[in-house]
């Protein structure tokens, strides 16, 4: 869980609203910059502690994406905190801020192993409603098969009945002015037909019925002839012979009509629409039969036709409904649904190897994380100065130019300087003047400088050092001892302020290391000592008093500043502690075993 | 940012200087800088005489190094005792 302190909260969004009040004011704007650092700080510290309580055993996938989805959400807010944060900061003209780097989170990972995750248990949710899905389907197939099954039955058993009735069905006909007993049976037998032979014999139905269509079409001709006939020769013979032919072709068609219904009753649908359709094609015949009968004058009393319960099974069907349709759809459904679930499968192996695929941390570089934690102590402040366009700055940019504090001691600082600037001329004007002399072969300060290079060639150099002359020793040694510099900055007083001067002076000089030439080896001929190679040249012979000594040796480091020797991250103890006397520092020098000859060429 | 005498710079490099005093010559700005310590209290012994270029609206603190341009400079920052 993201730890936001509420009240930093509410006070960084008061902070907000005074910037905006007076967005250039520095102080302001540090007072904010402070807040949201804290607040960033805290909310990252504990989402950095919640990222490393990742549980890569043990831990099913549920609670595995529930855990990965706090992280995210926790995350995102301290996502947009930051952005509010930095929205608010680039208003004020402060482009850049030090917040913490949320970038740390692999949140790539983090996205991809819910989205893996999820899909995996997503798919697996969908695979098995889809599988129920399938089974459900199966069983309803089932079951509509049976109703299927149920309903054919039904229906044979329908068009059983319908023969029954056809065979059992009676009428009545006026004939010669009595009633007479007819039925279905001995209608066809008029007409030279045998019902129940008919009936199970189908080839021999289908054999009259071709029969009896080849008729109806010769009779179609002979009616067209006839017709052609009695339109160019309209007379009773003529018309006497287009009536017989037309009674003959009523006749044929008649009996036609009465094999299609034998035709129809022969055959038997278990398909409830073919079922339905039948019955309605058989009461269409049954009608154009009894349009037949009426032209061809047989009055029917009772039409024993009419008497087959045709209309009555259509009724009694209407209660049942095909499910063929259903039964289809559901088979079409299975199919589909079969195929998805073949696809979810394979879905199912890839996500299974992906998941497989887990690490154990979700930091994308833990020295990051360390550096954070560092960079993150409550020492460190960020301040409104140190965001300003810090791009890509030079080591001699000048970035920042600001005022002395109140703790600044400038008068101190001001004789130091003074004192140090003064010497350093002085040294060189010295020098400068030895070099005109014709008498001198002196001709520089380096007498007393480390050969310094730039920074770049440190790690390379090899410094000369070279000491000539007698009279510049000597002149180095008159320098007062350290201890009496020491005194002036604590007790100083107006009476002795000139005084003091000529001691800050001496002291500096002392701690200033290019006039210092001591102090340098002071610091260096311990090290150096087994390196310490000396030669000694005499470069000139005509001018024996003179005698150039070159000390070779490495140094680790040379210093930046033209006249420092000492490393001053180690020097720098405010100018208040005891250094070597100037005496002592010569005396150490002149001590060393290897600058003996040295020495006593010197000296001599 | 302007650069003036006894105000602090901060350098790219982060070190922190004190500009001592300040000369012009030959249109050259240069400054006697002292390094200011830790404590921002005092300064260390580390000077240096730099020469500010201007470049893009950033300044830049070069460090004057070679014996005869420091001969020539050096006295400019010296000053009478009264």
């Amino acid at each position: 869980m993201l730890v936001i302190d509420d009240n930093m909260l509410k006070l960084a969004k008061m902070q907000e609203k005074l910037l905006k009040i007076s967005s250039n004011n520095k102080s302001n704007i540090d007072k904010y910059i402070q807040t949201i650092t804290k607040i960033d700080d805290q909310a990252y510290n504990s989402l950095l502690d919640e990222l490393k309580q990742i549980n890569t055993h043990n831990q099913t996938l549920e609670e595995e994406i529930k855990y990965l989805e706090d992280i995210k959400s926790d995350y995102t807010i301290l996502y947009e905190l930051q952005s509010g944060f930095k929205n608010i900061l680039e208003t004020n003209y402060i482009n850049e801020i030090e917040l913490s780097n949320i970038e740390n989170v692999d949140i790539e990972y983090i996205n991809t192993r819910i989205d893996t995750i999820s899909g995996y248990l997503i798919n697996q949710k969908n695979l098995e409603i889809n599988k129920k899905r399938l089974e459900e389907l199966s069983n309803t197939l089932v079951e509509e098969e049976k109703k299927n099954k149920y309903l054919e039955e039904k229906l044979l058993e329908y068009e059983k009945i319908l023969r029954e009735n056809f065979q059992n069905a009676e009428g009545r006909t006026i004939e010669d002015g009595n009633l007479q007993y007819i039925s279905v049976e001995t209608e066809y037998s008029t007409i030279g037909y045998d019902f129940k032979y008919l009936l199970e014999n189908e080839n021999d139905l289908k054999e009259n019925l071709s029969k009896i269509e080849l008729e109806q079409a010769e009779t179609l001709e002979k009616l067209k002839t006839a017709e052609i006939c009695y339109n160019s020769m309209p007379n009773s013979s003529s018309k006497q012979i287009l009536n017989d032919i037309e009674l003959e072709f009523l006749k044929i068609r008649y009996r036609l009509t009465m094999l299609k219904i034998l035709q129809y009753l022969i055959t038997d649908y278990s398909d409830y629409d073919k079922f339905k359709e039948k019955r309605e094609n058989l009461l269409d015949l049954i009608k154009y039969r009894a349009n037949y009968l009426k032209k061809l004058n047989v009055h029917i009393s009772i039409d024993p036709f009419e008497r087959t319960k045709i209309n009555e099974q259509l009724s009694q069907i209407s209660g049942y409904k095909s499910n063929s349709k259903t039964i289809s759809k559901i088979k079409k459904e299975i199919v589909n649904l079969s195929e998805r679930i073949e696809q979810m499968q394979q879905k199912d192996r890839e996500y299974m190897l992906e998941i497989n695929n887990k690490k154990d941390k979700l930091i994308i570089n833990s020295q990051l994380y360390s550096d954070h934690k560092q960079s993150i102590s409550p020492e460190k402040t960020i301040k409104f100065e140190d965001l300003l366009e810090i791009k890509t700055v030079e080591g001699n940019q000048v970035i920042k130019v600001r005022n002395i504090n109140n703790n600044f001691n400038m008068r101190i600082v001001k004789d130091k300087t003074n004192s140090v600037i003064k010497r350093v001329n002085e040294m060189i004007t010295l020098e400068y003047q030895k070099d005109t002399t014709p008498s001198q072969t002196i001709s520089s300060p380096e007498l007393f400088i480390v050969e310094s290079t730039t920074p770049k060639e440190i790690e390379e150099i090899i410094p000369t050092i070279k000491i000539v002359g007698e009279e510049t020793l000597d002149k180095i040694k008159q320098v007062p001892p350290l201890e009496q510099l020491e005194k002036t900055d604590e007790s100083k007083t107006p009476k002795e302020e000139k005084r003091s001067e000529l001691s800050i002076d001496t002291d500096l000089f002392t701690t200033v290391d290019p006039f210092e030439t001591i102090s340098l080896f002071e610091d260096k001929v311990e090290e150096i000592s087994d390196n310490l190679i000396i030669s000694l040249e005499e470069e000139k012979k005509e001018e024996p008093e003179e005698l150039k000594i070159e000390l070779e040796t490495k140094i680790d480091e040379m210093p930046e500043a033209f006249w420092i020797t000492q490393d001053d991250s180690e020097k720098n103890k405010d100018n208040n502690e005891q250094e070597p006397s100037f005496d002592e520092q010569i005396e150490a020098l002149l001590s060393e075993d290897n600058n003996k000859n040295l020495v006593k060429k010197l000296t001599a | 940012m302007k650069l003036e005498v006894n105000k602090i710079v901060t350098l790219g490099n982060n070190e922190e200087y004190l500009i001592v005093d300040s000369v012009l010559k030959d249109d050259k700005e240069y400054y006697y800088v002292a390094q200011v310590n830790e404590d921002e209290t005092g300064i260390k012994d580390n000077y240096k005489i730099v020469c500010a270029t201007y470049k893009d609206g950033e300044i830049y603190l070069d460090e004057v190094l070679g014996e005869d341009k420091l001969k020539s400079i050096l006295p400019m920052f010296v000053k009478e005792e009264d």
